[in-house]
């Protein structure tokens, strides 16, 4: 009897053996199967981010190609780059402006019509639909037999680009002023361009130089990506000031790595990404770039020249 | 003398441009050759993938546009009084309807998609060709605010993205420093002005795959 009470117990410990051994191997294949879903999700997230990456960059091509086509659409491409060089610098407010009222009811002021973004006057606070009453000490009226708009282009006209005007302004009823730093046009061909250069017989499909270097930046270093210095990364990165590459460019012409913290360009030392790129717009074909950056704590120097 | 881009972009999407610039370009290598170059630009547009962010991402911008007329960053403007929720929640709803119904046919992608850059900007002043001139500044005034109304920039800044939104924002700065000539036609104004709301379009789809693409 007890024979066959162990022989019993005997088979019943096999059985929940096997139990547990199935149960264990359906618990591993399971758990297979959910390694491998996860890595397929992994992989399909980072497809999608790759796809993403991709389009986000024919999109960016997409947009300055348009910028640069603008350029060229409207006149006379010929005069447009001869006025662009040789014309008076102007200040601009970066407005489109237009007249308040018509014929019989024109009214003083000048209508604000469209804010450049990004330009003086949107980052003064003023809007598209603002009615511009005064520039400095001008009012901007019918008085003297000059039309309100004249009066706020002959005040520019007088204005030393990079200067600040006080602009006082309605908006809804209410009277407000604002100080805008005006901004030159041109200025980045103009600060390339030696004075008395004669200006060369150019192709008609030639890009204007800008827009050569810009392509450029944006094929070659488009995927780089920055961010603002904080304190503690900072402290983690070794330095108190500068703009750390995130993710340095896949393009190995200047150098720079991942964790490089940029202390300055040519001397130029930038408070933040955008101002790093600025400084990288400003340079023209064949110039000599010079970067100081500081990777793992020490300062390194990093050159490389823009093509022609 | 050649013809202007203008006249080659005319050509290209089949609107009337005069017998003699057909005939000119017809028998001239060099405006055969730009002619032929401004099509591969739109077909490559017209190439895009799609890209299209969540919905999310918009109805936050539009939510952020919500407060109504930003009060300027100097002065002694004083803002109304809040405009009642339900009162924003509507022009917010309105801003919506004309940004994305505005020139659009029903079912157009929703603006910012890489989709509707085809659709809006196949070439510069397409979109809104024939446009007059208080339509074209009222779509501009639209973009301007929906612009003012997205959320800053991500604290990570994409290279590629910076030149983008910075080259577009001199083109527009560029346009307008033009705008502000004396003694500029009708003509030549309202092809600026086409031109403009074209960039701000271009401006528009970059800044929101930008923020689609930090989410």
């Amino acid at each position: 009897m007890r024979t066959v009470m162990a022989g019993l117990v005997g088979t019943i410990f096999l059985a929940a053996m096997n139990c547990a051994q199935a149960q264990e191997t359906v618990e591993i294949e399971v758990e297979v199967e959910r390694e491998q879903a996860r890595a397929e999700a992994e992989l399909s997230r980072a497809e999608a981010e790759q796809r993403m990456r991709e389009a986000r960059k024919k999109l960016e091509e997409a947009a300055m190609e348009i910028a640069e086509l603008s350029s060229r659409v409207v006149g006379d491409g010929s005069v447009e780059i001869m006025e662009f060089i040789t014309g008076p610098r102007r200040a601009m407010l970066g407005v489109n402006i237009g007249p308040a009222g018509a014929g019989e009811a024109r009214e003083d002021g000048v209508r604000v019509l469209g804010v450049t973004p990004g330009g003086p006057a949107e980052q003064a606070g003023i809007r598209s639909g603002d009615l511009l009453l005064e520039i400095g000490e001008t009012t901007l009226d019918w008085e003297d037999d000059s039309s309100p708009t004249r009066k706020l282009l002959d005040t520019l006209g007088e204005t030393e680009p990079g200067a600040t005007v006080e602009l006082s302004y309605r908006r809804d009823g209410e009277t407000a002023t604002a100080s805008v730093e005006t901004r030159a046009r041109k200025a980045g061909m103009r600060s390339w361009i030696p004075e008395g250069m004669e200006l060369p017989q150019l192709p008609a499909d030639a890009p204007h130089a800008p827009a050569f270097v810009h392509r450029m930046l944006m094929a070659q270093w488009g995927d780089m990506e920055l961010v603002e210095l904080t304190p503690e990364l900072g402290e983690y990165f070794e330095s108190s000031r500068g703009v750390l590459v995130v993710r340095a460019p896949e393009d190995p012409m200047l150098g720079l790595q991942d964790g490089d913290v940029i202390l300055d360009i040519a001397g130029r030392e930038p408070a933040d990404p955008g101002h790093v790129i600025r400084i990288l717009r400003s340079y023209a074909p064949g110039e000599r770039l010079v970067m100081t950056v500081v990777r793992k704590g020490e300062r390194r120097q990093l050159e490389a020249d823009i093509p022609e | 003398m050649h013809a202007t881009t203008e006249q080659l972009l005319s050509l290209r999407d089949g609107e009337p441009v005069p017998a003699g610039v057909a005939a000119h370009v017809d028998g001239c290598a060099h405006c055969a050759r730009e002619l032929v170059r401004l099509g591969q630009a739109r077909d490559g547009l017209r190439r895009l993938p799609r890209l299209e962010p969540p919905p999310s991402a918009w109805q936050e911008v539009l939510l952020r546009a919500a407060p109504s007329p930003a009060s300027p960053a100097a002065g002694r403007y004083r803002p109304r009084p809040a405009v009642p929720a339900a009162l924003a929640a509507s022009a917010v709803l309105a801003l919506a309807l004309l940004l994305a119904t505005g020139e659009r046919e029903t079912g157009a992608p929703l603006p910012g998609t890489t989709t509707d850059l085809v659709a809006s900007t196949p070439a510069p002043a397409s979109s809104v060709n024939g446009a007059a001139m208080p339509e074209l500044v009222e779509r501009s005034r639209r973009l301007e605010s929906a612009l003012r109304a997205m959320p800053a920039a991500p604290r990570v800044t994409r290279t590629g993205t910076a030149l983008a939104v910075a080259e577009l924002q001199d083109g527009i700065f560029e346009i307008d420093s033009r705008l502000s000539a004396r003694d500029i036609g009708p003509e030549h104004e309202q092809a600026l002005w086409r031109q403009r709301v074209d960039l701000m379009d271009a401006l528009m789809q970059v800044r929101y795959a930008e923020l689609a693409d930090a989410r």
